[in-house]
């Protein structure tokens, strides 16, 4: 029985012994994030003890407490066991010898065998050491569907006589009912009104174009109210439909966008719009590429709307009274990366949108932007709501000005000049406009409120320019949202605000959660999103334009929205433009740390297969390159030369110049900007931005060649690892410990 | 499918040349403002490895060097130049080398990169201490050319050609696991003697994640250390092969008899009933793999992996008896209390990490399941002595999922003795069908890809061979073909009119 007691002790300690790690430490989720793995256990993020809390507190070691296994599980075992007998130590004389301890742990493992009722801590405590906390999966759909009892399928006869096109299924939504649906549809509201996103439709003729991909927050279907108005009962439903009792109608119809073909093109999103491999078989198909999801795992995340969001929204969207004249409003949207803030605004668009016939955008954040691939501060001026990811509605700005990188670092007093003419564009051009009477429209015709996105970047010189932006935007709504790591705003007063006296603003201030981050999908990082926006938009097929529809301010301002996915073949395969550059641009401009050292003989080097922006500049306001620029055989540029001044151009979109031509004043040229616009723009602006890998791939070659070129002898890349030392791009890594926190 | 990587030259000649401007003749101005020119290019094409990064800085300031002779510059800040282009470049190169959580001294990194110590002196004097002289400075950068023409641009301009090693090989990690054995030995028996092997616990849980930072360095070193083979389609995330590779040497280590597996046979396996390994062996490691899987999250992943490629490729058996034990080191593998002994290990470490939801990606659990499923299938027979240890093991895995059990019962209940075929009419048919299905399907995919004429324009242009100010969109008459991006084709409809 010695033994026995002997083997508790051991046992005992041993239980104990994962508790008292010294340093239960886990390297701190980088800002940039590392690939994320599967096997990633969601209970690293997690404090869990309060050994780990502690080192938390302390800023300067930015630990996150790793795994430590729940300690007062063991302190209860323990004191069931103890019964306050002194430890009896064993063997203490032989502590170097193995052998009389493995004896003895044999002998005890055989004890507790015969006592495993009584100490069941030894066998079932042990093994489970590290279960990770899981999320419970949640349901998303407590709708069923029933075909002909709450999904109805309308043949194409049958839609055209409900006064919709096409073959369409009629879904019923009952109050309390959510219906959670993937892939792209069109979705029209056939009565009542259901809220999506955040957002509440009511029935109306329009057809909202939906895109639920798996890589973003799917967005739930609610039925807001069924109430029918006379003037909105606008649909003959059929009869077998219209008997249903309340409960909001919506037609659900398939969208031939091929934004799915970008899977193709950037593998990371392969699939995204069906359901993942492994939820098959639980879902249920509504239309071809529209599913039902019923839960949600780790891969497949609802949208939720936070508490302190909605509330916001609320107050931000109450019109005043009637008397009033409609104010002036302008949002700004501020908080750390990650935090949600892109969504935010967003869902505060799509919110402004139902009662404003057009809301202006302003797009700070160079590196994530809403409509335009990154490197663009750009102004939109938007029409419809968008329902989806970035990367489902490139967009062609109202005006923007490139600066050439996801990040205003290296050039920030350009930065700051670009949105302040932007400002300046939309309160001389957007901001009022003529009332249009004619319209049946009842929203809010004659004013245009603002969406400002800021950057994520909320530190240091990230933060005094975010404070400069704050300050012209000249806000009367502020949403902060307070992210995960900063703790709020920096206290102390930015550097430009000492000659500004006048602060405190008159601005509601609004004070928002972070979003949480069980609920953003880990799979896709920030860098893969970046990389499929600009795929998106080199696919994207946008609305044919005349030249003078275009950025006018006497015409009317339309949203232009990329609404067909080009994906059947990759970009090495698409017929380019042919550019005379002798006779299409005047200058060529590089804007990047140390881009100025580029000779004029190089930079035909440097074009090739470069991402460039293309601007427009009014005639007079730059110097040329060349004080002779007829009969130039060399390509417009001269050495640190500065970008042209925001307030007289614009940048009207990227290109990518796939080749130059080594003997002539050729290049070819690949860009969705509508071909009215190209004549116009005389400048090439060569920043940072890079053409993602993908976007160099053939997904149409079996062998991983790219256009009849095997693989490992295309240009400008390189398969496998690199041989040499120092053959990788510098990298650099901010979570080392250092001796003192170890 | 890996992604290459992008780089600044189309190919590889293009470097070389680059390499003879800057090494060939060390007297030739020319040629260094060449080279300093293209590598300048180059920088505003696509971020530079940092060797090539290190070559221009340290170039840039030798040619100020030698044109300051003439002229009457400041020696300070020539000085200042070659002192930040030292700096940078043993920065940049033993950075991305702290491959572990604890910072590594950079000293010892440069040591395992054939690094002058010298240099790192520089670099610690230059940063920290008095701007070391001009003699110094001039000679470290000559130095450091040299180091990276013999590390950078020879190997990789010939990647065949074999390199000079000269990295002193990894140290072997077993005296590390073993001493971690016997101090966790005396805690464990004795719980007053927790606190004062703490710091010593502490100290080789340290070594052995330093060991692990080593060995991904190391990993560059080894001859199989990079497979490249083509990852499963849907697996496209970069995982770090230099982690894979050392934690791939880490297990191997503790799947060697004497450390999760005891030497002795009798405390290997003795609780029949509950298919775990043994408390003894428990208490032992769980605090070392637990440490380890903090700081890497595929551990657990790769040493189920691991301990699934010992049991099952095994040499072919010769001997029939198992109970004949025999002592030498090749026949240790056939061993059935070490197999068994493994196969609870995997699946306690599969118990224990695997957190996927039932419906998620691949797990741990059906990792293993599959790689069992493999051999455990009707009509192999080559594992057959070991049926019994995989058995258990896929039992114990799928056991509390009733959709893998199912799966594995159909398993299980097949390696009985294979059921004599049966030749149906019917068969022939369906398989010619299926014959069918898949040829057309080829064809389709075929005429798919193949039809030229479907290549789309980028825009809805209508005007066809119209030139807006210099802009013309071709299509499939002007005979412009398909090509990677960054090279020209030219097109013969624009050729004949130039």
């Amino acid at each position: 029985m010695l033994s026995a007691i002997a083997a508790r002790r051991a046992a005992q300690a041993a239980s104990k012994q994962p508790s008292p790690l010294p340093t239960p430490s886990t390297p701190s989720a980088d800002p940039i994030p590392e690939p994320q793995r599967n096997s990633n256990p969601p209970s690293k993020r997690k404090p869990s003890s309060g050994n780990g809390k502690s080192s938390r507190d302390s800023k300067k070691a930015k630990i996150i407490p790793g795994r430590v296994p729940t300690t007062a599980r063991y302190f209860e075992s323990k004191n069931t066991i103890e019964g306050g007998e002194d430890v009896i130590m064993l063997g203490s004389s032989s502590d170097s010898e193995p052998d009389v301890q493995a004896k003895l742990v044999v002998d005890s493992s055989d004890d507790s065998e015969a006592e495993e009722t009584q100490n069941p801590l030894v066998s079932t405590e042990l093994p489970s050491y590290p279960q990770p906390l899981r999320s419970e999966p949640s349901q998303l759909s407590t709708f069923k569907p029933t075909r002909d009892l709450n999904v109805y399928e309308l043949s194409a006869d049958e839609a055209s006589a409900t006064g919709l096109r096409n073959e369409t299924s009629v879904i019923s939504i009952d109050r309390e009912e959510t219906l959670a649906l993937l892939g792209t549809y069109a979705l029209t509201i056939l009565k009542g009104s259901v809220s999506i996103l955040g957002v509440t439709l009511s029935a109306s003729k329009e057809a909202h174009h939906v895109f639920a991909p798996r890589s973003a927050p799917i967005p739930i279907l609610r039925c807001a109210s069924s109430d029918v108005h006379d003037d909105s009962n606008i649909y003959s439903l059929p009869p077998r439909v219209r008997n249903n009792h309340g409960g909001a109608v919506v037609a659900i119809q398939s969208l031939d966008t091929g934004v799915e073909g970008l899977g193709r093109v950037c593998r990371v999103f392969d699939g995204v719009f069906e359901p993942s491999r492994w939820q098959r078989s639980s879902v249920e198909v509504i239309r071809p590429g529209v599913s039902l999801v019923t839960h949600s795992t780790r891969d497949v995340l609802p949208f939720v709307l936070p508490e302190s969001w909605s509330v916001a929204l609320s107050a931000a969207e109450t019109p005043p009274s009637s008397e009033d004249p409609i104010p002036l409003s302008v949002y700004v949207v501020k908080g750390p990366k990650k935090s949600g803030k892109s969504t935010f605004a967003r869902t505060l668009l799509n919110r402004l949108l139902a009662r404003f016939q057009r809301v202006a955008y302003l797009e700070c954040d160079v590196g994530q932007s809403e409509f335009t691939p990154g490197g663009l501060v750009a102004l939109n001026v938007i029409h419809n709501p968008v329902f989806g990811p970035p990367f489902t509605h490139p967009s062609l700005p109202y005006r923007a000005h490139y600066v050439g990188a996801t990040s205003p670092r290296c050039s920030p007093a350009h930065y700051l000049a670009a949105v302040q003419a932007l400002l300046e564009t939309y309160k001389l051009e957007v901001q009022t406009s003529m009332p249009d009477d004619e319209s049946i429209d009842t929203r809010v015709t004659d004013v245009t409120p603002l969406v400002v996105n800021t950057m994520g970047w909320t530190k240091g010189l990230g933060a005094d320019m975010n404070a400069k932006i704050e300050e012209l935007a000249e806000p009367t709504h502020i949403f902060e949202i307070i992210g995960p790591e900063e703790k709020g705003w920096p206290t102390a007063p930015p550097a430009y605000d000492f000659y500004d006296q006048s602060a405190p603003s008159k601005a509601f201030q609004y004070t928002l959660e972070a979003i949480s981050p069980n609920l953003t999908n880990t799979h896709f990082n920030a860098v893969d999103q970046r990389n499929l926006n600009i795929l998106s938009y080199f696919h994207a097929v946008f609305p044919p334009i005349t030249s003078t529809s275009f950025s006018s301010p006497s015409t009317p301002i339309r949203q232009m929205t990329a609404t067909k996915w080009e994906t059947s073949h990759p970009l090495c395969a698409r017929y380019p433009y042919e550019v005379d550059w002798s006779q299409a641009f005047d200058q060529v401009i590089l804007i990047g740390a140390g881009y100025e050292d580029v000779i004029p003989s190089e930079i035909s080097n440097v074009l090739n297969g470069a991402i460039v922006g293309l601007v427009e500049y009014e005639p007079g306001t730059e110097d040329p390159a060349y004080p002779d620029s007829s009969g130039a055989r060399e390509l417009p540029y001269a050495q640190g030369r500065d970008l042209p001044i925001p307030s007289t151009s614009t940048c009207h979109g990227l290109a990518l110049i796939r080749a130059v031509s080594p003997s002539s004043s050729h290049m070819h040229i690949l860009t969705p900007i509508p071909p009215a616009i190209l004549a116009r723009c005389r400048m090439i602006v060569k920043g940072e931005l890079e053409l993602p890998i993908w976007g160099m791939l053939d997904f149409t070659d079996a062998n991983e060649g790219v256009a009849g070129v095997e693989k490992g002898r295309v240009p400008y890349l390189q398969w496998g690892k690199s041989e040499g030392l120092g053959g990788e791009r510098r990298r650099v890594r901010r979570n080392l410990m250092r001796k003192a926190q170890m | 499918m890996r992604l290459p990587r992008r780089v600044p030259w189309a190919n590889i000649n293009e470097l070389d040349q680059l390499c003879s401007w800057v090494f060939m003749d060390e007297s030739d101005l020319e040629a260094k403002r060449f080279a300093i020119n293209r590598l300048s290019a180059w920088r505003a094409v696509t971020a530079l490895p940092h060797a090539l990064e290190s070559t221009l800085s340290i170039l840039t300031a030798r040619l100020i060097d030698t044109s300051a002779m003439q002229q009457n510059t400041s020696w300070l800040s020539l000085r200042q130049n070659y002192a930040a282009a030292i700096i940078r470049m043993v920065n940049g190169l033993v950075d991305p080398l702290q491959a572990g959580a604890y910072a590594r001294s950079i000293a010892s990194i440069a040591a395992q990169l054939g690094l002058p110590s010298w240099l790192v002196e520089l670099r610690h004097a230059a940063t920290h201490e008095d701007l070391p002289s001009l003699e110094l400075l001039r000679e470290a950068a000559r130095e450091a050319l040299t180091w990276l023409l013999h590390n950078y641009f020879l190997p990789t301009i010939n990647p065949s050609a074999p390199r000079q090693s000269t990295a002193p090989p990894l140290r072997p990690v077993a005296p590390l696991l073993k001493q971690y054995k016997t101090l966790l030995r005396i805690v464990t028996r004795d719980a007053s003697l927790r606190k004062q092997n703490q710091p010593d616990i502490d100290a080789i849980m340290r070594d052995i994640e330093r060991w692990l930072a080593e060995a991904k360095l190391a990993a560059d070193f080894a001859p199989d250390a990079y497979g490249w083979d083509t990852i499963d389609g849907n697996n496209v995330e970069q995982e770090d092969p230099r982690e894979k590779w050392a934690l791939e040497r880490l297990c191997d280590a503790l799947i060697e008899k004497g450390a999760l597996v005891p030497l002795s046979q009798k405390r290997r396996n003795f609780l029949a009933d509950d298919f775990a390994p043994p408390h003894s062996s428990l208490v032992l490691w769980t605090l070392l793999l637990a440490h380890t899987h903090t700081y890497h999250p595929t551990f657990p992943s790769v040493l189920t992996t691991r301990i699934m490629e010992t049991l099952l490729h095994e040499r072919p058996s010769t001997g029939f008896d198992m109970d004949v034990v025999s002592l030498e080191a090749d026949e240790s593998q056939n061993d059935p209390s070490y197999h068994l002994a493994l196969a609870k290990w995997a699946a306690w470490v599969i118990k224990a990490y695997d957190n996927s939801q039932e419906n998620g990606e691949l797990s741990l659990r059906k990792n293993v399941i599959i790689l069992l499923a493999s051999t455990l299938a009707p009509g192999k027979t080559e594992g057959a002595k070991k049926i019994e240890v995989l058995a258990a093991l896929l039992e114990a895995v799928s056991s509390g999922f009733i959709e893998l059990q199912k799966a594995s019962d159909i398993l299980l209940s097949a390696t009985q003795p294979l059921q004599s075929q049966h030749w149906k009419a019917g068969d022939l048919t369906v398989m010619n069908e299926r014959l069918y299905s898949l040829l057309s399907f080829d064809g389709e995919s075929q005429k798919y890809i193949n039809d030229p004429d479907s290549a789309p324009t980028t825009t809805l242009l209508s005007a066809q061979g119209s030139d807006i100010g210099g802009w013309r969109l071709l299509d499939h008459h002007s005979g412009w073909k398909s090509c990677p991006i960054g090279v020209y084709y030219p097109n013969h409809a624009a050729l004949s009119i130039v």
